[in-house]
């Protein structure tokens, strides 16, 4: 999945408006991916690998064929879990992070922990959920806000202290209240710290969820990619795993896109030229 | 010119630093007539940002007293007397020109203020860029956007903290005349901290100088330029001689 998600381009890149740079700028990828393909096949059939070991491309291709409605189908039902996850951990983030950013005392208590879980791999703690509640959508959906909630917590705490002091101190000078500069400063002022969490965040709930299934789970392509594994349908296996890639692909795809939208003000989505512009009288 | 808008009677601030009291102002007198533009030259670091914010009520001093057209100055901003421009014109860069003017009319819930943000703008020659936002102005016209926001609320009187400084000569030298228009037609009360004495000179009524911290008075100019202002007066005697007297009061008070 992050190979996939690396040939994207660089984060900054701004979107290519003349074809000719759109081009320049997906060939390259393409190229590579066609080409990783194509020597994984002539590998695959040059060296008569077992197909329950490692399956060519072409064996891939034609299982996504046939099972294609079925897979999406289990798809849909992990991307959902993902999604309710991802939504629910980063809304509870952010309200933590509030809290944190208004009361000191909070956040020097539990600043330390939510960082120290943050480097946790919390998606150990699944097999308790599944005990906790059962084969159902709720341990995914809650599993992956877990995974989602802290790398969220931890930047929407750096952002939201993250003002310009001039900039408060206006907003002081005026007689704003504290909720009035939450609303109308520090939260729009930490909206690029969230959307770097929510990046990283929207991948590690997709992650959650698939880990989530395998522990037990009714439906979905985590369960899907398990099952596969234990019947050694490699062609199966791999047939997920793609989709699960598209579906990692597609979550950060929306989040570039709502971000784009929300923080065409920030640095990142500005050109260069609006950059230098700035110092000009 | 009426009575005084700003009185400024002994008044002294402390901080408190790890060892003990860091006292940066020390029994500073002053007054500040109605309608009159005062510039505050001094060593860097001496305390003209912290009295700009005792003045605006941002700040409590440690003793002493201070008024701003007779109130309180923590009671003189609620009454939205006093309009602060700082020296980054800080404004929301998620938020229009005109939605930054507005901030403040939003924040007091003013649904008719006494100045139209739209009227400030064009009296700032900002009207057509209402609509821009601020990654798209020069740091010039960001400036000028501060300034509109600072009057949104027809404040008596206007604290002015080094404004310019971040400004590259040229915009700079622009700016001063702009400001002196605007002034002109405004006749708010100024009190505009500044580095660059000739700045000082060609925009204000009287220069005072402060001296190296703990800062107090250490001199007092009149200057004896007529208004309007004008580039070719940077040219004359009287602005030459009032420079070159407050580089001496200031070289002696550093």
């Amino acid at each position: 999945m992050a190979q996939v998600e690396a040939a994207g381009g660089g984060l900054k890149a701004p979107a290519p408006r003349r074809t000719g740079r759109f081009l320049s700028e997906v060939a390259p990828p393409v190229a590579a991916f066609l080409l990783v393909a194509g020597v994984w096949e002539a590998a695959v059939r040059l060296r008569n690998i077992p197909p329950y070991l490692l399956p060519a491309p072409s064996a891939v291709a034609a299982r996504l064929w046939a099972d294609g409605p079925a897979l999406i189908a289990e798809g849909v039902y992990t991307l959902l879990e993902a999604l309710l996850g991802f939504g629910l951990g980063s809304a509870a983030a952010v309200v933590v992070g509030a809290a944190m950013a208004r009361w000191r005392l909070l956040e020097r208590s539990l600043y330390p922990l939510a960082v120290l879980v943050k480097v946790t791999p919390v998606v150990t703690v699944a097999p308790l959920f599944i005990i906790w509640f059962g084969f159902g959508l709720l341990p995914k959906v809650l599993i992956a806000a877990l995974i989602t909630f802290f790398p969220v917590l931890v930047n929407a705490v750096t952002g939201l202290k993250a003002v310009e002091p001039a900039a408060l101190e206006f907003f002081e000078s005026v007689g704003a209240s504290k909720w009035e500069i939450f609303l109308k400063l520090r939260f729009p002022a930490s909206l690029p710290y969230l959307f770097a969490a929510f990046r990283v965040s929207v991948v590690l709930g997709l992650i959650g969820a698939v880990v989530a299934e395998w522990l037990g789970a009714e439906r979905g392509l985590g369960r899907a990619v398990l099952l596969a594994n234990q019947n050694l349908d490699m062609a199966g296996l791999f047939a997920g795993v793609f989709l699960l890639a598209l579906c990692g692909v597609g979550l950060t795809g929306l989040i570039r896109l709502w971000e784009r939208q929300l923080l065409f003000w920030h640095e990142t989505y500005l050109t260069t030229e609006e950059l230098t512009e700035r110092g000009k009288p | 010119m009426t009575g005084p808008l700003v009185e400024v009677q002994g008044l002294t601030k402390r901080f408190e630093s790890g060892a003990g009291y860091l006292p940066v102002l020390w029994d500073l007198t002053f007054r500040v007539g109605a309608g009159e533009f005062v510039a505050v030259v001094g060593p860097s670091g001496c305390g003209k940002t912290t009295l700009l914010r005792i003045l605006a009520g941002l700040l409590p001093p440690s003793g002493g007293s201070v008024a701003v057209a007779g109130y309180d100055p923590r009671l003189a901003r609620r009454e939205k007397q006093v309009g602060f421009v700082f020296q980054t014109p800080a404004l929301l860069p998620w938020r229009t020109v005109l939605e930054n003017v507005r901030l403040a009319l939003e924040v007091n819930r003013v649904s008719r203020p006494a100045l139209k943000p739209e009227d400030l703008l064009e009296l700032m020659g900002l009207a057509e860029f209402a609509d821009y936002y601020p990654h798209q102005l020069s740091g010039g016209m960001a400036q000028r956007v501060a300034l509109a926001r600072a009057l949104v609320f027809d404040p008596k009187l206007l604290l002015m903290d080094e404004p310019f400084s971040a400004l590259d000569e040229l915009t700079r030298s622009a700016m001063r005349y702009e400001l002196l228009r605007v002034w002109e037609q405004t006749r708010k009360t100024v009190i505009f901290v500044t580095h660059s004495i000739p700045e000082a000179v060609i925009l204000a009524d009287r220069v005072l100088v402060l001296s190296r911290r703990p800062a107090h008075l250490a001199g007092e100019l009149i200057v004896d330029l007529p208004r309007p202002r004008t580039e070719d007066m940077e040219d004359s005697a009287p602005f030459r001689e009032a420079v070159k007297w407050l580089k001496s009061r200031l070289r002696a008070a550093a």
